[in-house]
């Protein structure tokens, strides 16, 4: 039974890895658009723009080792599932018995500032390296959007020492993902690290000949720029299943991965999701149901993010929250006192910024519905996690 | 001290931090897997890195689970 996997990110990596620790040996064939061997994402924005970190998941020979035929630079552009057949862009045609689409996401341009030369998404291992040669050369960086690329990417930018501009149309920033409080903190981290945060106003034009010099804002302002990182969120790269039965804006998938087609799973941002847990879950799941394996147990929705030295994780959904408590210190935005928890040592040393170390519970009707920690350890991520499932809190642990 | 390391399998997703900061100590499979020893400072490194929390570490002499 062979398995086709079209897409090179996360969800086809953790597919294969799981199927390979199973002592599974179907052969596998890895459709990627990409030029490059699997990679992982998050460092994009954190230490892989700042020049620190390799992120491949594996060395290339991995996948021949194992009986898996990584072909790059092989789009797929339609999938005909009664053939149980997809086309590979130039029309060569590539048969399977189980197929998983895992072909992410695509980040949104703005089309009043895609004309121009020094515009940028940062998606891919291209687009970081292009990130970072520009921020070598110097800022100012305008971001537009401050959602979790866009401010990695500031706070990356900015210890580099160069000049960097949030600009975010929404009232505060992550507006989609974090409640105002937590929103508050981050936005006045980031201004205490030196970069300017704008909200609630977008960008009206753009001027430059050929490449932008200078962004004009809905308020008026000009802000100079010498590079510009749009961070406006993703879409679903899966229009090359239009015509399929299935839904080429984001499929539809049960527990185990599987489409309404037989023999076709998806994983990943391609299923609408756009957190790495999410992925590494979805791919891990669709091995799973090829090895009549029973599912992992459900687990709350996770991500997180680093910024300014600050680790962020959030558990659960934080988003229909309607009350939020906080245990410890907000400084510099907060209105609480320092000492519920013990500084957080190195984990928060920041330059000269305040050591941070809170948890925000978020409520739903009385009902602890989601967990931010900041700068706190393992161990307080572990009881938050136990909290907000059946999970126990002392988990039975494998040999050393 | 010395510190022993154990992840914890309902944790870990598999991130691949540890591996990246003690390669000596973790492997990655699908799972997070010890493979060995590492540095006291170096187990305390990889331990904060995991985005997940699932690294443990103990205290070889007394048992007691050591917070990064």
């Amino acid at each position: 039974m062979s398995l086709v996997i079209v897409g090179g990110g996360l969800a086809a990596q953790r597919c294969c890895e799981t199927l390979r620790a199973a002592g599974d040996d179907r052969p596998i064939t890895i459709l990627s658009a990409e030029p490059v061997p699997p990679y992982d994402r998050p460092p994009l924005s954190k230490d892989a723009l700042a020049g620190e970190r390799d992120v491949a998941f594996r060395p290339a020979e991995w996948y021949a080792e194992r009986g898996i035929q990584l072909r790059l630079g092989a789009p797929v552009n339609a999938l005909e599932s009664a053939r149980r057949e997809v086309t590979i862009a130039g029309g060569e045609r590539v048969g399977y018995d189980d197929l998983l689409i895992a072909t992410g996401a695509r980040a949104l341009m703005l089309p009043a500032l895609a004309p121009f030369a020094n515009v940028q998404a940062l998606r891919t291992l291209a687009d970081a390296e292009r990130l970072r040669a520009a921020v070598a050369t110097g800022g100012p960086l305008a971001v537009v959007g401050a959602g979790l690329i866009g401010l990695e990417a500031a706070a990356t930018a900015r210890r580099a020492s160069i000049e960097v501009i949030v600009i975010e149309a929404a009232p505060r920033p992550l507006a989609g993902v974090l409640g105002p409080r937590a929103a508050a903190w981050l936005t006045a981290r980031h201004r205490a690290a030196g970069v300017a945060v704008r909200l609630g106003t977008t960008v009206a034009a753009a001027h430059g000949n050929g490449a932008v010099e200078e962004l004009e804002l809905a308020d008026g302002a000009r802000v100079p720029c010498a590079h510009v990182l749009v961070g406006v969120g993703v879409r679903p790269a899966v229009d090359w299943v239009a015509g399929s039965g299935l839904d080429p804006a984001g499929i539809a998938v049960d527990d185990e991965g599987r489409t309404a087609l037989p023999h076709v799973f998806a994983a990943g941002d391609a299923t609408g999701g756009s957190h790495w847990e999410a992925a590494s879950r979805g791919g891990a799941a669709v091995a799973g149901a090829l090895l009549g394996r029973a599912a992992r147990p459900p687990a709350p929705p996770q991500f997180w993010t680093d910024q300014h030295g600050v680790r962020l994780v959030c558990v659960g959904d934080p988003r229909d929250a309607r009350e939020v408590v906080a245990h410890g210190h907000l400084a510099p935005a907060g209105d609480l006192a320092a000492g519920d928890f013990a500084p957080a040592g190195d984990l928060a040393a920041a330059g000269d910024l305040p050591a941070a170390s809170f948890e925000l519970d978020h409520l739903r009707d009385g009902r602890l519905t989601a967990v931010l920690l900041a700068g706190r350890p393992p161990s307080a991520l572990r009881a938050a996690r136990a909290r907000l499932s059946d999970e126990p809190a002392i988990p039975e642990r494998n040999a050393a | 001290m010395t510190l022993i390391p154990r992840i914890d399998d309902h944790a870990c997703l598999g991130h691949g931090d540890c591996a990246v900061v003690a390669p000596e100590a973790f492997r990655v499979d699908d799972l997070a897997v010890v493979v060995g020893s590492a540095s006291d400072e170096r187990l305390l490194e990889a331990a904060r890195a995991c985005p997940a929390g699932a690294i443990l570490l103990f205290d070889a002499d007394t048992g007691d689970e050591i917070d990064p």
